[in-house]
């Protein structure tokens, strides 16, 4: 049995939104003042007819896009010169997600997004608008709902988790752009006037700590305030519902968001650890699973901020062969003893760079003394940090190369742990430097066959064990 | 193993996407000539080069252009100076999306896109049925 949808009409706003602050609305201003003055340039006759034709051409192009489900295959046809036509195995599928904004709940649409592992990262297969029944029935067709255990989150928690998940960088991302924008939009300088709130009180601090300090630090905190309210908005009314083979997590205050996907989808499991979820004795774990977490702004992160115990529970409930390598006679192969000091090699060399680097402006501009000053301690405190991590994965790193393969390591300044099933790793990478022959050991990195490139590296591991297990997986003599 | 090549029909789409685009850029060299005459020089870059991508390399991208298609995977063998050989494994190509356009629509003729985990293929135009039959392939209906 074949069934076809059209997108929904709004859908037409996905083509006109990228002109929408360049071009839609300065035309639509100028169209306005005429109305007002009576006063019509040439420019705006022109601006008008484009923007007739830009609307024109989303409407045409709204109308093109068809979607049509069969039994097994699922075949989505879009287009205006340049038509496609996609036909997907619904087992291929990867994850499947439906919003509901504020503007689809009044237009009674929602937004789909389809994903495979195929694609490039950050970026979604398919994605389209469809009449919120007809999305909902895609979405329980691809992945059929079934009797599952739910788990939600209580306030505190959601606040926790938020507050642990929510970074500076994220601030500034969805920030900028919203101050600069609603500024524009005004007709008002937000971002003028909170540059000078920023420096007035900034100044009034001025005598016990340079002015500039200050204004970073209150920058910080105000886009961390804005990260933590948007996440906070984003992951409200988070829950997640586990079933025999499909999982779907359901979040979102404002726009409700519902995501499925397959178990058997999930190319690997990430726990990661931040230093405030290391002083809090909690984990974060993230799913990779092909488009997960594609949306702007969004993370394949399942669960920002759960205590051992549960993080166990979750693993086990993925990955039933997670057992075998936290069990008792697998062999974990660890960094040699004697290679504690090739941990701080690396970050040495950084510092010292840095520090060289900030020496340099000293004598070339002076009068940012005090600046400079601040950023070289800042920078030893981040070196030291580092460097305590690097402690961290001499004395806890270790590589499992089983059914499952499991490297706990450091990213980025997170300790991490990556569990990957054998058939989903794309490429084991061993690499030997001249110091790694005299203390016969190795560094193995293992890459993930999905489309986040997800890659995991144990540093200094015992090469012979890592020799054995490569024979005994893959018959390969390393 | 099932081997296309690209037919003339191919050839002559190209051709005449070619000579639109000539044609387009010239207009726009030839509407400044009034600001500067070298502008002519622009113009007659655009001629000759329409001229050598027309009627010497693509003919030539056309003749050594071939896709098979095996029970184990597709391979694409293609280039002009530089041969290349891709070869995308039936397992790991997770769908096919195939693009038209007007002008190639009129010729009966599809590209194809076949898509991996963190791997693409494209290929230029080609008959629909050779589309039709890759597809079926990556189904495993073939």
């Amino acid at each position: 049995m074949k069934t076809e949808f059209s997108a929904s009409k709004i859908m037409m706003f996905k083509y006109i939104k990228p002109l929408l602050f360049i071009f839609i609305l300065p035309t639509l201003k100028g169209v306005i003042n005429y109305l007002k003055d009576s006063n019509l340039s040439g420019i705006i006759t022109l601006e008008t007819l484009l923007l007739i034709a830009v609307i024109a051409f989303a409407i045409i192009k709204c109308k093109s896009f068809k979607i049509s489900v069969s039994d097994n295959y699922l075949t989505v046809s879009e287009g205006v010169f340049l038509k496609s036509k996609s036909e997907i195995e619904i087992c291929d599928i990867s994850c499947i997600t439906v919003s509901v904004s504020p503007i689809d709940f009044v237009f009674r649409s929602a937004y789909i997004r389809i994903n495979t592992e195929a694609g490039s990262n950050k970026k979604c297969d398919f994605e389209f608008r469809l009449k919120r029944e007809n999305a909902f029935w895609l979405y329980n067709t691809v992945y059929k709902t079934e009797s599952s255990l739910t788990v939600k989150y209580s306030f505190l928690r959601l606040l926790l988790s938020v507050a642990a998940y929510t970074s500076v960088v994220t601030g500034v991302i969805i920030g900028v752009p919203f101050i600069n924008n609603a500024g524009k939009l005004l007709g008002y300088g937000i971002k003028d006037y909170l540059i000078n709130e920023l420096n007035a009180v900034s100044n009034k601090f001025g005598r016990y700590v340079p002015p500039v300090v200050n204004a970073i630090t209150l920058s910080f905190i105000f886009f961390y305030l804005i990260a933590f309210i948007y996440s906070l908005v984003k992951y409200g009314g988070f829950r997640f519902n586990v079933g025999k083979n499909n999982v779907e997590i359901s979040r979102g205050v404002i726009t409700k968001i519902h995501t499925r996907f397959n178990k058997r989808a999930v190319n690997c499991l990430l726990t990661e650890q931040s230093f405030m979820l290391r002083l809090l004795k909690l984990y974060s774990i993230r799913l990779s699973i092909g488009g997960f977490g594609v949306g702007k702004g969004e993370t394949s992160v399942m669960d920002p901020c759960c205590s051992r115990h549960n993080a166990h529970i979750f693993l086990n409930g993925f990955f039933p062969a997670v057992k075998e390598v936290n069990g008792n006679g697998v062999r974990r192969i660890c960094p040699h003893e004697k290679t504690l000091f090739r941990f701080f090699i690396g970050p040495s060399w950084w510092y010292l760079g840095v520090l060289a680097l900030l020496y340099a402006v000293t004598v070339f501009f002076p009068f940012v003394n005090e600046f400079i000053i601040f950023v070289a301690a800042f920078c030893t405190a981040v070196f030291i940090y580092y460097l305590t991590l690097r402690v961290f994965c001499f004395k806890n790193g270790y590589a499992v190369l089983n059914n499952v393969f499991c490297i706990r390591t450091i990213k980025g300044f997170k300790t991490a742990v990556l569990y990957c099933p054998k058939e989903k790793v794309g490429i084991v990478k061993i690499v030997r430097w001249p110091l790694d022959f005299k203390h016969k050991t190795c560094s193995v990195s293992v890459s993930v066959l999905n489309e986040h490139g997800d890659k995991a590296q144990a540093l200094f591991v015992d090469f012979g064990q890592v020799k054995e297990k490569i024979y005994e997986l893959y018959k390969v003599n390393v | 193993m099932t081997a296309y090549k690209l037919t003339k029909k191919c050839v002559v789409l190209w051709q005449i996407r070619i000579l639109l685009l000539a044609l387009f850029l010239c207009g726009i060299a030839v509407w400044f000539f009034h600001i500067s005459y070298a502008f002519i020089f622009t113009a007659v870059s655009v001629i000759s080069l329409a001229f050598v991508f027309g009627f010497w390399y693509f003919p030539q991208y056309a003749k050594n252009f071939s896709l098979e298609i095996t029970d184990t995977a597709v391979t694409v063998k293609s280039g002009v100076i530089i041969k290349t050989v891709k070869i995308m494994p039936l397992l790991r190509t997770i769908y096919v999306t195939r693009y038209s356009t007007l002008l190639s629509s009129a010729f009966k003729l599809n590209s194809l896109c076949l898509r991996a985990a963190r791997g693409i293929l494209i290929t230029p135009e080609i008959d629909i049925d050779a589309c039709l039959k890759v597809e079926r392939a990556v189904k495993g209906e073939d």
